[in-house]
């Protein structure tokens, strides 16, 4: 379940039903509230399902207020708008606390079309950060000797621990997960599928961008 | 996450109800549903069920493990063994808490279900709490934890993966014994960089 | 325990003090002695300085200064540490004992300080285990390091929004919760002492 590869499929003319969007942006979400670092965006995702709640929203708008199937839609959207406001604010956060290693990353990403950032979320993270420096200027370093003024952005950049710990479900077989581990040996593991583990995120960050294995 | 947010992705799972109306198919997003008959049974997705059951338009059916012998083997079970034993539904209690708060008149025997569901809880958590410590002491690193409930891991953060993270960082620190650094100013970049 | 620039607890870290031996005549720099009468800083001066300010000194070639252990790293402490480390009040010995454990490190040439933080963080893990799920926290969370604190504390609001949800609606799951948890710190606590 690659992101690119349901983009190109979704590019084909509709070969994705409305459920199968909606269970990938569950996935999505729950991947991106629990993962340390920013996931490669589903935007086309996104876009779609806001598509289709628009859509659901005017045909509700047709059928009387008391009508049950109208309040069971709105139930039904309601639930779909907040999973798809929590993604994006979810981002937005991780955006925010490590907006210079995100910017850094991301211009080499775009360059080999890899991006993982929307288009208006790459424009957020470079005004965040523009913001930030004007606010630390103003603030401190126009008032302190000049030796001391620039704006170190290297040193002021907070990573995403990527050495953090996740639980993790595997959707399907994975063998020889290598977990290196401090001083000791490196020791591999295997996540047989519908297994549940807790490990290091950083060995298994590109399993959980490919889709392999389930954050929970 | 906030366990309302794991209620919720639990809400999504299908049960069955038996409406009182008759109504064609509904399109929802997350699937069709119906038609609708009065008095045959049908699934629909928890939150749904609980819905309609708000509006008095249907009975929920009480799942197939809400049933107080299966509930009595499973904590058995769940009492001999060391690991956890695999829960009849990966929301169990989830769906225990919506079903018996929403449609207790609908479940048999509702208020001992309630008990022994309760019971199980408590024993897993402590199981949990034990298996934690152990984890801790006897490495710290990795652990496998099938059929533990995303209700029950949750519960767990996020004091064990960061007692995991604090511990790994120690120990890569640690293992960094004598290691002179060449530059004067190197104290204040290891602030910076990522694998501390 | 996150490192980065702008942390206040990194900050707090390195301001602990070290006792660190000057090992050159140092002109001008006796204040940093409070015992010492002269302008200048003799070489062989035993002073405690801050963390920030000994790893600058220590790390210049030739280093200007010895950086000696804290006593609570020393084999003394060490012992009891290793023989039963939840006996140890981390509030009033140590604050920042595995970050600044972290740094001092290296300078324990016998290697054992490494393996004693490690150790200690691992018995000491079901103190926060029983701390979050206690009522009397401040009982709980008095013998705790900072961190040990920040960790249980946050674990206890995990516990707490558990309850919240399990008491919560019309299917109240949590009365005999609570007594379990009860009981259950009652024996963690009888346990610790």
């Amino acid at each position: 379940m690659d992101f690119n590869d349901q983009i190109e499929s979704s590019g084909d003319e509709e070969e994705i039903t409305a459920e199968a969007v909606l269970k990938t942006l569950y996935n999505a979400w729950q991947n991106e509230r629990l993962s340390p670092e920013i996931l490669p965006h589903c935007n086309e995702m996104v876009e779609c399902m806001l598509g289709q709640i628009q859509h659901m929203e005017r045909n509700i708008n047709k059928l009387p207020k008391t009508d049950l199937r109208a309040s069971i839609h709105k139930m039904e959207l309601s639930r779909i708008k907040y999973i798809i406001c929590n993604y994006l604010r979810a981002r937005l956060c991780k955006i925010e606390k490590h907006c210079i290693p995100i910017i850094n990353e991301e211009r080499q990403r775009i360059e080999s079309g890899t991006n993982y950032l929307t288009p208006s979320e790459y424009k957020y993270a470079q005004e965040y950060l523009l913001n930030m420096e004007g606010h630390f200027k103003s603030v401190v370093l126009d008032k302190v000797p000049g030796n001391m003024q620039t704006f170190e952005m290297n040193k002021m950049a907070i990573y995403p621990n990527l050495q953090s710990h996740v639980f993790l479900k595997a959707n399907e077989t994975v063998n020889g997960v290598v977990l290196d581990l401090p001083g000791e040996q490196d020791e591999e593991i295997d996540l047989e599928e519908g297994s549940q583990h807790i490990l290091l995120y950083k060995p298994v960050a590109d399993l959980v961008k490919s889709g392999k294995v389930q954050l929970i | 996450m906030d366990p309302y947010e794991i209620e919720f992705i639990g809400e999504n799972r299908l049960v069955s109800v038996i409406p009182n109306f008759t109504y064609d198919k509904i399109y929802l997003i997350c699937g069709e549903f119906g038609p609708f008959r009065a008095g045959l049974p049908m699934n629909v997705p928890l939150w749904l069920a609980v819905m309609l059951k708000q509006k008095q338009k249907c009975r929920i059916v009480p799942p197939d493990w809400m049933d107080i012998d299966a509930l009595e083997t499973i904590k058995e079970a769940e009492k001999t063994s060391r690991f956890f034993t695999k829960m009849p539904n990966e929301h169990y209690m989830v769906e225990a808490k919506l079903i018996l708060g929403a449609a207790a008149e609908d479940i048999p025997r509702a208020g001992e279900i309630k008990t022994i569901i309760k019971d199980i809880w408590d024993i897993r958590m402590s199981k949990l709490r034990t298996s934690m410590d152990t984890l801790m002491k006897s490495g710290g690193s990795y652990g496998r934890l099938d059929h533990l409930t995303m209700m029950e891991i949750n519960s767990v953060k996020p004091l064990l993966p960061s007692a995991m993270d604090d511990l790994l960082r120690i120990q890569s620190m640690a293992k960094k014994t004598i290691q002179p650094s060449l530059n004067t100013s190197s104290f204040s970049q290891s602030g910076s960089s990522q694998n501390i | 325990m996150d490192n980065n620039y702008l942390s206040i607890s990194d900050i707090l870290v390195t301001n602990e003090k070290v006792p660190c031996k000057f090992l050159h005549d140092l002109p001008k720099m006796g204040f940093l002695d409070p015992s010492a009468a002269e302008d200048d800083l003799k070489a062989g001066s035993n002073v405690e300085i801050p963390l920030w300010l000994s790893e600058s000194l220590y790390s210049r070639r030739p280093p200007l200064v010895s950086v000696e252990l804290p006593k609570i790293y020393k084999d003394a402490y060490r012992e009891i540490l290793n023989a039963d480390a939840c006996t140890v009040d981390m509030h009033k010995l140590g604050q920042y004992f595995y970050e600044f454990g972290c740094y001092i490190s290296k300078h324990d040439i016998k290697g054992e300080v490494g393996s004693t933080l490690i150790n200690t963080f691992r018995q000491r893990f079901r103190m926060l285990l029983s701390a979050s799920v206690s009522r009397d926290s401040l009982i709980a969370l008095q013998p705790l390091s900072a961190s040990e604190r920040q960790r249980a504390s946050a674990a206890s609001k995990t516990e707490q929004a558990l309850l919240d949800w399990l008491h919560s609606g019309d299917c109240v799951l949590t009365t005999a919760n609570m007594v379990a948890n009860h009981r259950k710190r009652k024996r963690a606590e009888m346990e610790m002492v």
